[in-house]
């Protein structure tokens, strides 16, 4: 009977009816509200990025964290209205209610606009692409606030209110799952389509997310959960950045190497560029013209490395001249020193690297 | 009598003796032409015109592909082929195509004599007019285009630079191999369009107003996200300027020279053949 009261609290999320079984869940509940509140707080004070916001990864992390903030705060409230009663503890049961409601969506969309930014660094993409991504969500809060005003003013016609309800519960878990299957889609083609090493782990926050939806009681905790273990993944390639530029740093350039040895793809050209004095100004240069299938590695204040899996002369010889070019038409006008070398076919990825930073190109 | 390269700075000579792009082109990286330097002034020279395909391809063979030739002296005619495989080897090519229009009972003789297997088939080109292009499904029942999408002649050369770095850099280099070293001023500035994300260049369709005065398509490219979705509506984009700016009657080249470009062709128009050409090859 109490394996019963225990699943009917965790996976209904409403009293299973006896007493003990409802307070250790209504503590624990509670306790990892908070807990998660607490964790969600530590993530943003401990990071200067997100505090900072400079970067989009960062606002959208920001955003995803205050909305956490909203979704725990509410789903708290809820909790607390249980000790009270009373027609104005049911309105706010029911405004209170309804926010949740929102944040979660809006924390599952917010997810897959960060997935999406994280793959294809594109904020134009994610403008054009996200447009119309709330319409679901406002289309299912209408019918939530409308159901919740009708509710509070009339009452439970006879339980059919409540069979109207559960409908709208799969509408909202719909709409959820139908932005994680985008993700898994993103992730998916983004893979067929690069063979750069992925940081973002979605299982991260998909995990958590079936979690949620099987024990209800626990849901706000768990996509807590979720965010942080997504942020957790992707800050190892934070690691890999020279924050100055934005560029990777030398570690990523070891790492990449093993990577690419590791996964047995072949070829590779890479060039080093130096601009004595011209730093700040070949940065403005790399970020305007890097192509997007290439990497920039910060070799030294001045000294940066191109790295390229196209094997093309023509296209690095191309990548030379346009450099050069773009380097001479500028305000300050220079000329960088651009040595380029290919991978040699039986040369390692780490060996091909080693050669770069080296000098002898 | 001997054999003479045909440059940039010597083709006037055969100006009015071959269509003129042959001769433009020469100046480009892998376009070369030969002639016979002999011959009275009546008699029109035995010239051969050729690209080297694939030279920087590790994975594929490369090719020299005769774009033009000509001859009615035999002996001329023997001379020219022997040194033209003498170059195309030296540059390093293994195969030796082509797809020509049509050719004399001469230049056919001397062609199978060097060791081409001559065969009639259909063309890789597929012609189609404007009006065709704007009957096009896709291209009536979307009416709105995004403002993302613009013509050639809005970027500046360092966009466009960009751009094209960014196709050779994923080694899309659609029929030319030397797109990176083509100027803007190559292509259609109206006809040709492109997609502006993040204020760079990430999309491309090229097109290029030959001397006969039809339209080729030379590049199709569109980086990801969105990539299918973009490059249908750079093509609306470029049909509707098209459809605009030229007569309803001129021609669109459409070179079906990889499986994607058939696959797309085959897709636009299922019931299109290309003419009947006479297509060689010969393993050098």
């Amino acid at each position: 009977m109490i394996i019963k009261d225990i699943l009917t609290a965790l996976l209904s999320y409403s009293s299973s009816g006896d007493n003990t079984v409802d307070i250790i869940f209504f503590i624990s509940s509670v306790t990892l509200l908070l807990v998660s509140a607490i964790a969600m707080a530590f993530l943003l004070i401990s990071n200067p990025n997100i505090r900072l916001r400079k970067r989009p990864e960062d606002r959208f992390m920001f955003w995803e964290s205050v909305l956490v903030f909203i979704l725990l705060s509410a789903d708290l409230i809820c909790s607390l209205t249980t000790f009270f009663d009373g027609k104005w503890i049911d309105l706010l049961y029911y405004i209170v209610g309804s926010t949740e409601e929102l944040c979660y969506m809006l924390v599952v969309l917010q997810w897959l606009v960060f997935v999406d930014y994280s793959l294809y660094r594109s904020m134009d993409h994610i403008r054009r692409r996200y447009r119309h991504a709330i319409i679901p969500i406002v289309i299912v809060m209408t019918a939530d606030i409308l159901q919740s005003g009708v509710y509070f003013v009339m009452g439970d016609l006879n339980g059919k209110m409540l069979d109207y309800m559960n409908i709208l519960q799969y509408c909202k878990l719909g709409v959820e799952l139908w932005y994680i299957l985008i993700a898994v889609r993103l992730v998916k083609n983004h893979g067929k389509e690069t063979r750069t090493p992925k940081f973002l782990r979605i299982e991260a926050f998909i995990i958590p997310f079936i979690l949620s939806c099987l024990f209800r009681l626990y849901d706000a905790s768990f996509v807590t959960l979720g965010i942080i273990l997504t942020y957790g993944s992707i800050r190892r390639r934070d690691s890999y950045l020279d924050h100055d530029t934005g560029f990777y740093n030398r570690e990523y350039l070891d790492y990449l190497g093993r990577y690419r040895d590791q996964k047995g793809y072949k070829g590779g050209s890479g060039m080093i560029i130096t601009a004595k004095g011209h730093g700040k100004e070949i940065v403005e240069l790399l970020r305007e013209l890097k192509p997007s299938d290439s990497e920039v590695f910060v070799l030294g204040d001045d000294r940066f490395l191109l790295l390229s899996e196209s094997v093309r002369s023509s296209a690095v010889d191309m990548a030379v001249r346009t450099l050069t070019e773009a380097a001479g038409a500028s305000e300050d006008a220079f000329i960088p020193e651009i040595i380029t070398a290919e991978r040699r076919s039986d040369e390692s990825a780490v060996g091909f690297m080693n050669r770069l930073t080296s000098g002898n190109a | 009598m001997s054999v003479i390269e045909i440059t940039e700075e010597n083709s006037f000579q055969y100006e009015g003796q071959v269509p003129r792009n042959f001769l433009n082109d020469l100046g480009r990286r892998y376009h070369r032409g030969m002639a016979c330097e002999a011959g009275s002034i009546d008699t029109p020279p035995t010239m051969i015109f050729w690209k080297i395909i694939n030279l920087e391809d590790d994975n594929v063979p490369t090719e020299a592909e005769i774009l033009c030739f000509t001859a009615e002296d035999e002996s001329e005619g023997e001379e020219l082929l022997a040194a033209f495989f003498q170059e195309t080897e030296s540059d390093g090519a293994e195969r030796v195509t082509f797809e020509l229009e049509s050719l004399s009972p001469t230049e056919e003789k001397l062609l199978s004599g060097a060791g081409f297997e001559i065969t009639e088939e259909e063309s890789r080109d597929i012609r189609v007019t404007i009006e065709e292009l704007s009957a096009l499904g896709f291209n009536q029942r979307e009416k709105y285009l995004p403002d993302y999408i613009k013509c050639l002649s809005e970027l500046s050369d360092r966009q466009f630079k960009a751009g094209i770095m960014e196709c050779a850099f994923h080694g899309m280099y659609g029929l030319s191999d030397d797109l990176p070293f083509l100027s803007m001023t190559h292509y259609d500035p109206y006809i040709s369009s492109c997609i502006i994300t993040d204020d760079k260049v990430n999309g491309f369709i090229l097109v290029n107003k030959v001397m006969s005065g039809e339209f080729i398509v030379e590049l199709l490219f569109c980086m990801p996200p969105d990539a299918s979705r973009n490059l249908l509506n750079m093509m609306r984009f470029s049909i509707r300027e098209a459809m605009e700016l030229c007569d309803m009657d001129d021609t669109v080249i459409l070179r079906r020279h990889n499986k994607a470009t058939y696959e797309l062709v085959k897709r636009l128009f299922p019931d299109k053949k290309g003419d009947g050409v006479l297509k060689g090859g010969k393993t050098v």
